[in-house]
């Protein structure tokens, strides 16, 4: 697999949410007895179908849900797996917590940025990957690990929208580029 | 199985490649602990928890029985009772929720039931943790199941119950498993803690009783209501009851997770279950329940790991997932990790907190690159100083505080030789 450096922050794309996000919206909203409850759902859901959440469907959905604009963007702001910013096809999330660093997370990131020529928070510059290492990701026996996600879902057989993701274990820096070239061809092939 | 033989209440039926369906886990009595609460009615299930000694699992230990009952009687004040389990699990080290929640959902849907019922909440959410999205899938799934079987909804079984559950997908941060800070990531909110009071047992979710508990409680619910508070009680092996999920992570030859006695002795748990250090590792010390509390060394490997005694030797019972710290692992940079972790997950709210912690893994990542002066040692105790507890809002920089101040004093030597050094020494093993 051939990775190109380097990042380019995208322009926004006009962000629109589908009818199909607003029914699973919709429905979350019954799970609470005020609107405002289904806030971080529905941006979870919003970035679903989108990989992330821009400036105009922020709107729209601060609108659909009756909710003031900057209410909506000051929560969208404080959770770290929201997105505000384009991101990739692939969310490579090595984990940094302890036990994983005890057990190779830095030289694991150290591969990482070889193989695939980008640092924390950057995107390739073919837009497949972007890197987000996170805290211990409960998975700690098995360290070191990385969660490999798509950024926008899929529709699986029963005609539901998922994101696909695997958590790769007992990571090692000779294994890594295999494991990565798994992933893709899991999730494209 | 019969009570006698019943050694591991948690984990009999947990099956990580293929976990019980709901019919599966009817034909091992599941759904037999609810039952048994329906017979004996609200006011003895509760006394029943209480006799049985059970604690909160989630980091304090808390009596649940006693914090039930907390919540004001039916027909004072708002009618709507909430029920909240608390799997969002982000304490570095910790990962027994997901084995749970994966292996079988069903155990947690009915201890939830059982709390719904003794605290007559109707509306119930499992704060799960946004990259548990394998136990998200089987949670739902095992939901779906008990709305068709009538177990979920309303007139559960034929009764009075009336019970909704849904899972509220987390989109990250640490403080989110704060119980009130999580409150207000359940109303659209930035989670930020809250002041107490008043406590969520009188107010909480939209102004209404909250109740809050971590994932392993619910878990010991349904066979307490099976086989009774005492044989609950029998469980321990020490002052506590029960069994409880322990683990072991780092250089050790098996890590992982195992049921075992509430108060079986840290040495049982680190050198016969995680079978002891790796070859050439030595054991230096350790978190005994996750990133937030104080190390230990080996010569505390005797105690009993449960609440009183671990308090007793300087540290805390936490969620009781150990992080193994080898001879050959730099202390320093160990610590680094968890204070930047910390600062990184502060919420902002409170100075002491937002600044210190910051502020702490500064000096920490000096020190740690060979840059370190004698007086930053000094700064750094002062630090501890402000985040202590009384100085911040919440529990999150105390908890911080923790492994950095036994840190400092278990591996002052390790310290001076960085700073005297001006690299880190370890970097040449
Ligand atoms: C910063 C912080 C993070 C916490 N994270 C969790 C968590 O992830 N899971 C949890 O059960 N409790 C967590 N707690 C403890 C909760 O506030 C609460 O006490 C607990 O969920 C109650 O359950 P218990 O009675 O079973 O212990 C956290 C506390 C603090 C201060
Ligand atoms: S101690 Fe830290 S996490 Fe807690 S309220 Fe203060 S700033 Fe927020
Ligand atoms: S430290 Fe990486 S999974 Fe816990």
């Amino acid at each position: 697999m051939e990775y190109q450096p380097k990042i380019i922050a995208r322009e926004p794309s006009h962000h629109e949410i589908g009818a199909a996000a607003l029914a699973e919206i919709d429905q979350l909203l019954s799970h609470y007895p005020q609107p405002q409850g289904a806030a971080i759902d529905a941006l979870t859901v919003v970035q679903k179908y989108r990989g992330w959440v821009s400036d105009h469907a922020l709107k729209q959905l601060a609108e659909h849900m009756s909710m003031p604009v900057a209410d909506l963007e000051s929560v969208a702001t404080f959770y770290n797996l929201i997105f505000r910013r384009e991101v990739g096809k692939t969310l490579l999330h090595p984990c940094n917590g302890l036990s994983c660093q005890l057990l190779g997370y830095k030289s694991i990131q150290r591969q990482l940025r070889k193989e695939i020529n980008i640092d924390e928070g950057e995107t390739s510059a073919n837009g497949s990957m972007t890197l987000i290492s996170l805290p211990c990701l409960g998975a700690c026996d098995k360290a070191p690990v990385m969660l490999l996600r798509e950024s926008t879902a899929t529709i699986n057989a029963a005609g539901k929208a998922v994101i696909r993701d695997k958590l790769l274990t007992h990571i090692t820096t000779t294994e890594l580029s295999a494991m990565l070239d798994d992933f893709q061809e899991f999730i494209h092939g | 199985m019969d009570e006698q033989r019943l050694t591991q209440p948690l984990t009999q039926h947990l099956n990580i490649d293929a976990p019980l369906t709901l019919s599966q886990y009817q034909q091992q009595n599941g759904y037999g602990g609810f039952a048994a609460a329906l017979q004996l009615g609200p006011e003895q299930v509760l006394a029943t928890i209480k006799a049985s000694n059970l604690r909160g699992r989630g980091g304090a230990g808390f009596p649940t029985g006693m914090k039930w009952s907390f919540v004001p009687p039916v027909g004072k004040g708002l009618q709507e009772r909430y029920l909240i389990a608390n799997a969002d699990e982000m304490e570095p080290g910790a990962f027994k929720d997901r084995w749970l929640l994966e292996g079988n959902p069903h155990q947690l849907i009915e201890g939830m039931l059982i709390a719904a019922f003794t605290l007559s909440a109707t509306t119930g959410y499992i704060f799960l943790r946004n990259e548990y999205s394998l136990a998200s899938a089987r949670l739902q799934r095992s939901i779906e199941e008990c709305y068709a079987k009538g177990l979920l909804g309303d007139n559960i079984l034929g009764s009075e119950l009336c019970f909704n559950l849904h899972i509220h997908t987390s989109a990250g941060r640490y403080i989110c498993g704060e119980e009130t800070a999580l409150i207000n990531a359940l109303e659209g909110k930035r989670a930020i803690p809250r002041a107490k009071p008043p406590f969520p047992q009188v107010a909480g979710l939209w102004g209404s009783p909250t109740i809050v508990n971590n994932v392993e409680p619910f878990y010991n619910l349904p066979n307490i209501l099976l086989f009774g508070a005492d044989w609950y009680r029998s469980l321990g092996a020490a002052e506590d009851a029960g069994t409880k999920i322990y683990g072991v992570s780092g250089r050790v030859q098996n890590p992982g997770l195992w049921e075992l006695p509430m108060g079986t002795t840290l040495r049982e748990i680190i050198e016969q279950h995680a079978g002891g250090m790796q070859r050439g590792y030595q054991l230096r010390a350790y978190l005994p329940g996750g990133g937030s509390t104080d190390f230990l060394l080996p010569e505390h490997l005797d105690t009993a790991m449960d609440y009183n005694a671990i308090s007793a030797v300087g540290s805390r019972l936490g969620t009781g997932t150990i992080i193994v710290l080898d001879d050959r692992s730099c202390p320093v940079d160990a610590i680094l990790n968890l204070i930047s972790f910390f600062a990184q997950e502060s919420c902002g709210w409170c100075t002491p907190c937002r600044e210190g912690l910051p502020n702490a893994s500064y000096l920490l990542a000096k020190i740690e690159s060979g840059r370190g002066e004698v007086k930053d040692l000094q700064y750094l105790k002062d630090l501890l100083e402000l985040v202590s507890f009384g100085n911040t809002f919440c529990a999150l920089a105390p908890g911080a505080a923790e492994p950095l101040q036994s840190g400092l004093a278990f591996f002052a030597e390790d310290f001076m030789a960085h700073i005297e050094q001006q690299c880190c020494p370890y970097q040449h093993h």
